[in-house]
């Protein structure tokens, strides 16, 4: 190469600097976006940077009605209200005003927002409302909240939707789980099919940039309610549950949902960071207890049920598997924490209304005993042969159940019960579960769009979403069914909702007969710890102020949080 | 480097031919056949030996002088004390005592992945090449399509099949073993069809000797050393990937192994919380046992191709003959 | 001729073995996409309802009222189509798509990493095994070590001390979300300095395999006779090393370089846990735990055609490279 001439090197020397030129103008180049606004510049410092537990990349997907939506739900398109499942303030309006039922609830009026304009410009009016409505209905598959009414407009700012049925309990979805979508868009779209690549919506955030290892929102700048401080949301994908501590600790994240090591430690863990466990998702021991729909094995006698209830020591649970973030629970699985107002639904024939938090374990075996159980020679109770051992199912990569689960086997043991962990993979966990093959499974339950335990009860107590063995369910996994509970439920649902002394006496029938039956055996409320950063954004949710749920991957609550956050500039 | 007359300088591409003439005129005896077959113990054989008999001893004996390993207790995550030797798990287990245990099944793991796999191995790699035609392409066919076969999926659709109560080791031991025969199967064809073309299995056939026997007397003995090393491959093989499959969340649920530990370890959060008593020993054993089973391999390699033993005696050949020179 | 078109026939029966057996696994699995989704919806939070099983139940089950035959003879011909379907996981994109957004990452990380790891064993094994009996050689017993390490054991290891501690390297990720992928300086840079603690952790746990057997094949060939008549010509031991001694002794570690090239298609599901790396292995996981039928089918797919191909080619070139194969069958 020497043999060149000087020509070469020259040359040489002009591409190398070419290149550097190139390299800077690439560094430079490949920032954020800015909008034309000096007001709406998105800085390092307005950013808020979330990780939402997307494991692997993120496939772009804004169809707020797919099954596989990665986002945009509240930040990009709203529902008529703000309506959260943490709170029983009065719903708050957003894209609709005000509402109200007739009396026997088969007619919701309702009053949408004038002056809103979507994000292509366009006016926002009641018939994007009714569209949505209406289209929810036609596309089954896209139905989500089990829309059947009929919505029909009266003006640019008025609609009613007419039900067949007394509607009261769809009020929450309607009004706060639809969002509502452009219709000039979406008639002439696949609803179930379109991944809305660049969705349009009335929301505070418009999606600015995606790529599969992150997307962004930034500020809509005409957003009706006037733009948000916080100008950029970016959400990340990373994998395993190291991830989100690992970016906690670089200060790469400043706001996820998940658990972290030694959580009560968690500002001096990670400097200007706090924690926020909020008790929501009842940790029960879920029993396949209903001989008449084909359950077998000792777990189907409801002495065995009561007994290992009284047997279990949850302080130790709570200590050695959740890290002390879950909190007492009841038997009538209504939530205890205050911001619920679930506490009052506790039927006041209920004589123990909180499940005890130590162990009782000759209460539990003088309840086997007097059920005709006897004593074996291992210290574990038998009846006609039959030793009193039980499996758990649980699924193989669930730390915080698995060690649940030996805990308790421990504390099960004292009181001369034997249980078994099964460890299996998640899709024979469901699949078991859904079909009623199992003996007990460690689970949780989850509660309806609105604080209001009837949705519980329906779901994990009602004939109508469970089936015999061998047929799979998703919901009442524990096959239980009861005519007077079913009839119980009707009755609420034909109840105006602020009639609380009618509804009350409904659960006052189905709460006696689920504490009876147990048919799940509650452990201990779980809690959902989401960590953030307090030092970058103030206006956080605190227990005292619980304006919305503060995990990030409840939508439509973490675009409330967006809107109130401000960000402090360190 | 002192100057050696060409001719006497020893070269590590000397055939064992001149070596074995060397000793004979330096007055060592020549070994007998069987104790050829076996590796000279060197520095390194002698490590690899102990660091794996440590260790299986301490897998097979270990948990009968330990405590109980599943025990709860409320003191959660200590470091090593008095008590504990290598300190306590997140729930309060012993960390000593589940990695006796642990140990203890990886080693069933790996000895019953090893046997099993090379006894696939053995049998599509050295009947196929010895029957040749129709039966080794089949044969070749089919270790290539298993080749190909994902395990992940394979771990979850077996253990499916097998009822719950007789799940463990088995389970992912009949995995791990099914989709790791094949490329030691390949090994073996290889050598087989390069012992089947010598003289003395010729004469044994046109003798009219059945296929088996052949086999068993004549190959068989020569592929010894190359059984016994694919063996060790496929237990380090199998130690490693029940370890990877742990940390999925796909290990054998039953029974604790070392990859178990690690998984929980993760998920305990132990290297955040600096719980390293809990995080270091079981890869630790891991790797120890690996690297064990690999020296032993690296002295089996010496018998399966006498040419390394040259390359290992260069040296003291080297300084023999400067000494002669002198 | 001959040889070649029975090695290529001999391909096609594997392949069509191997698509058949991909065919079944996914379905033997237990399980059925619907629950699976609606079990995470709630893991999430989210509000899961009769209305929400029948709704996912109608968007997502639909297909699977048709007989096994059927659906095979559809997959079967699809495949040769080019259409792999639609994902479950990632509803409703096509599964081509799903697969080519991760596939690059994988291929350029692991792909480069075996690429290092076999040129860096292969040169070190070259240049130990022509010196034996050296200091070099005795680090060769040393080195079976890092082959045993359990790998993510490792790699967690070099993120706490370099990511978290030393803050040397980040710890996750494929590059620096706030840059847009492209041929960028600025995001070549980043993608190379997101991926150098996964594939130095790559290169350790492989390079010492590639150096053994190198190392050993070396000591093989330094006795053969051609060696021995490059010798007494005098050519200089550079030249006998490299022309001669390294060419042969590579052999064995190019087949099994080929075959290993093919399995980089599969991904190191353990790498993409450890570090959040974009890749095609997490893509298989979750296909794997979301009961996703298509998805699974079409990486293995890739994998199979991959892996084959590979082993076609080392069967092919050996043919050409060595006639001695040629010859013998």
């Amino acid at each position: 190469m020497f043999l060149h001439s000087n020509r070469g090197r020259k040359t040489a020397l002009a591409v190398a600097a070419a290149l550097a030129t190139l390299a800077l103008a690439g560094c430079g180049s490949s920032n954020s976006t800015s909008s034309s606004s000096k007001s709406n510049a998105v800085t390092v410092a307005n950013t808020l940077v979330g990780f939402t537990g997307q494991a692997g990349d993120y496939q772009s997907n804004f169809n707020p009605y797919s099954p596989s939506q990665i986002g945009g739900i509240g930040t990009i398109y709203e529902s008529l209200f703000f309506v959260t499942n943490v709170s029983t303030k009065a719903y708050k309006p957003l894209l609709g005003t005000s509402y109200k039922w007739n009396s026997d609830g088969t007619e919701l009026s309702i009053t949408t927002r004038s002056g809103v304009k979507w994000s292509d410009g366009k006016p926002f009016t009641a018939n994007d409302v009714a569209f949505t409505l209406n289209l929810l209905k036609k596309t089954a598959s896209i139905n989500t909240i089990g829309f059947n009414g009929t919505a029909k407009v009266t003006d640019d700012t008025h609609l009613t939707i007419a039900f067949k049925n007394p509607a009261f309990l769809s009020g929450p979805n309607i009004l706060g789980r639809a969002p509502i979508v452009p219709e000039h868009i979406w008639k002439s779209i696949n609803p179930a099919t379109n991944v809305m690549a660049k969705p349009v919506g009335t929301g505070a955030y418009v999606l600015s940039d995606f790529k599969p290892q992150a997307y962004t929102l930034t500020a809509n700048a005409d957003y009706w309610g006037g733009a948000p401080k916080v100008k950029a949301v970016r959400f990340l994908s990373l994998s395993g549950n190291q991830a989100g501590a690992d970016g906690l600790a670089a200060g790469t994240i400043d706001w996820q949902t998940g658990p972290v090591p030694d959580i009560a430690k968690t500002s001096s863990t990670y400097p200007g960071y706090e924690a926020i466990t909020i008790p929501v998702n009842q940790v029960v021991l879920s029993t396949c207890s209903n001989t008449a729909l084909g359950c077998t094995g000792p777990q189907t006698d409801v002495k065995v049920r009561e007994a290992i209830y009284y047997a279990l020591d949850r302080d130790q649970v709570n200590a050695l598997s959740f890290q002390n973030t879950a909190s007492e629970v009841s038997p009538t699985f209504a939530l205890l924490g205050s911001q619920f107002a679930q506490k009052d639904t506790i039927s006041s024939k209920i004589a123990e209304p909180i499940a005890p938090m130590k162990a009782d374990p000759s209460k539990a075996a003088a309840i086997l005993t007097a059920d005709g159980w006897v004593k074996g020679s291992d210290g574990i109770f038998a009846k006609n042969g039959e030793k009193l051992s039980l499996t758990v199912q649980v699924v193989a990569g669930w730390t915080d159940y698995i060690t649940a689960i030996a805990a308790m086997a421990q504390q099960l043991k004292k009181a001369g019960i034997a249980i078994v962990a099964a460890q299996s993979s998640w899709n024979e966990w469901t699949d078991k579960k859904g079909k009623g093959n199992y003996q007990l499974a460690i689970d949780s339950l989850g509660q309806g769009p609105a604080s209001d335990p009837y949705y519980l009860y329906s779901n994990y107590f009602g004939t109508a979403n469970t089936a015999k063995v061998g047929t799979s369910v998703s919901l009442n996994v524990a096959r239980f069914s009861d005519p007077d509970v079913d009839a119980a439920l009707t009755a609420i649902a034909k109840t105006a909702p602020d009639d609380t002394s009618a509804r009350q006496a409904q659960f006052d029938i189905i709460q006696q007969k689920i504490v009876d039956d147990m048919p799940y055996v509650a452990v201990l409320t779980g809690g959902t710890t989401s960590e953030f950063n307090a030092k970058k954004f103030t206006g956080w949710p605190t227990l005292d102020n619980l304006y919305a749920f503060p995990a990030i991957w409840a939508s439509p609550d973490n675009s409330q949080i967006y809107k109130a956050l401000t960000p402090t500039g360190k | 480097m002192p100057n050696l007359p060409p001719g006497t300088e020893p070269s590590i591409g000397d055939s064992p031919e001149l070596l074995a003439t060397e000793n004979a005129e330096l007055g060592v005896e020549p070994r007998s056949a069987w104790r050829s077959l076996l590796p000279t113990l060197t520095p390194p054989l002698a490590t690899g030996l102990s660091l794996t008999g440590l260790i299986v001893l301490f897998g097979i004996l270990g948990p009968f002088f330990v405590q109980d390993p599943t025990v709860i207790r409320d003191i959660g995550l200590t470091g090593p004390s008095a008590a504990h030797i290598l300190g306590t798990t997140q729930t309060g287990q012993d960390v000593f005592a589940q990695l006796a245990y642990a140990t203890r099944g990886s080693l069933q793991i790996g000895l019953l992945v090893g046997v099993l796999a090379t006894i696939l191995s053995a049998f599509f790699g050295i009947f196929g090449a010895y029957a040749g035609g129709f039966v080794d392409e089949g044969f070749s066919l089919f270790s290539n399509v298993i080749l190909v076969i994902p395990g992940l999926p394979l771990v979850i659709v077996i253990s499916g099949f097998v009822p719950q109560a007789q799940r463990g080791l088995w389970t992912i031991a009949i995995v791990l073993a099914i989709t790791g025969w094949a490329a030691s199967s390949r090994v073996l064809r290889a050598q087989t069809m390069s012992i089947r073309d010598r003289d003395y299995v010729a004469a044994a056939r046109v003798a009219g000797e059945r296929s088996f026997r052949v086999i068993r007397v004549e190959i068989l003995p020569n592929l010894l050393p190359v059984l016994a090393s694919q063996f060790i491959f496929a237990i380090i093989f199998a130690i490693l990937a029940e370890s990877g499959l742990s940390f999925l969340g796909l290990g054998s649920a039953k029974s604790l192994t070392l990859g178990q530990m690690l998984f929980y370890a993760q998920n305990g959060f132990a290297l955040q919380l600096r719980a390293l008593w809990w995080f270091l020993p079981p890869g630790l054993i891991i790797a120890l046992f690996g690297c064990g089973l690999s020296l032993i391999n690296f002295s089996i390699d010496e018998i399966i191709n006498p040419r390394l033993q040259n390359a290992r005696l260069y040296r003291k050949r080297r300084k023999l003959a400067e000494r002669n020179a002198s | 001729m001959n040889y070649f078109v029975r090695k290529f026939g001999f391909y096609l029966v594997a392949l069509w073995a191997a698509l058949t057996l991909n065919f079944l696994i996914p379905r033997l699995l237990p399980g059925n996409p619907v629950d699976i989704l609606l079990a995470k919806l709630q893991q999430r939070g989210g509000i899961v309802s009769p209305a929400v099983r029948r709704a996912y139940e109608l968007l997502l089950g639909g297909t699977s009222n048709e007989s096994l035959i059927a659906q095979y003879r559809e997959y079967i011909v699809n495949v040769f189509r080019g259409d792999l379907g639609v994902s479950v996981t990632y509803f409703p994109a096509n599964v081509i798509d799903v697969i080519n957004a991760s596939l690059p990452w994988t291929i350029v990380l692991v792909g480069l990493a075996t690429i290092m790891s076999f040129v860096l064993g292969v040169a070190l094994g070259a240049i130990v095994g022509w010196k034996p009996g050296t200091w070099l050689d005795s680090f060769v017993p040393g080195t079976t070590i890092l082959a045993a390490v359990p790998y993510f054991w490792l790699a967690l290891i070099f993120v706490y001390v370099f990511s978290s501690t030393l803050h040397l390297f980040p710890a996750q990720g494929g590059y620096d979300v706030i840059l847009n992928p492209g041929l960028t300086m600025g995001f070549i840079l980043s993608a190379i300095r997101y991926g150098f603690l996964p594939a130095i952790t790559i290169v350790i746990a492989s390079v010492g395999g590639w150096l053994l057997g190198m190392r050993n094949m070396m000591v093989s060939t330094l006795s053969e006779d051609y060696i021995l008549t490059a010798r007494a010509k005098g050519l200089t031991n550079s030249r006998i090393l490299r022309t001669y001694a390294a060419r042969n002794a590579v052999l064995p570690s190019v087949a099994g370089f080929a075959i290993s090239l093919g399995f980089v298609v599969s991904g190191s599901i353990l790498t993409e846990q450890v570090f959040s790396y974009p890749g095609i292995g997490s893509k298989l996981l979750s296909a794997v735990q979301n009961n996703d039928y298509a998805l699974m089918q079409g990486i293995f797919l890739y994998i199979t055609l991959a892996v084959l191909g590979a082993n076609l080619v080392v069967d092919l070139l050996y043919g050409v490279i060595d006639p001695r194969t040629r010859a013998r069958s």
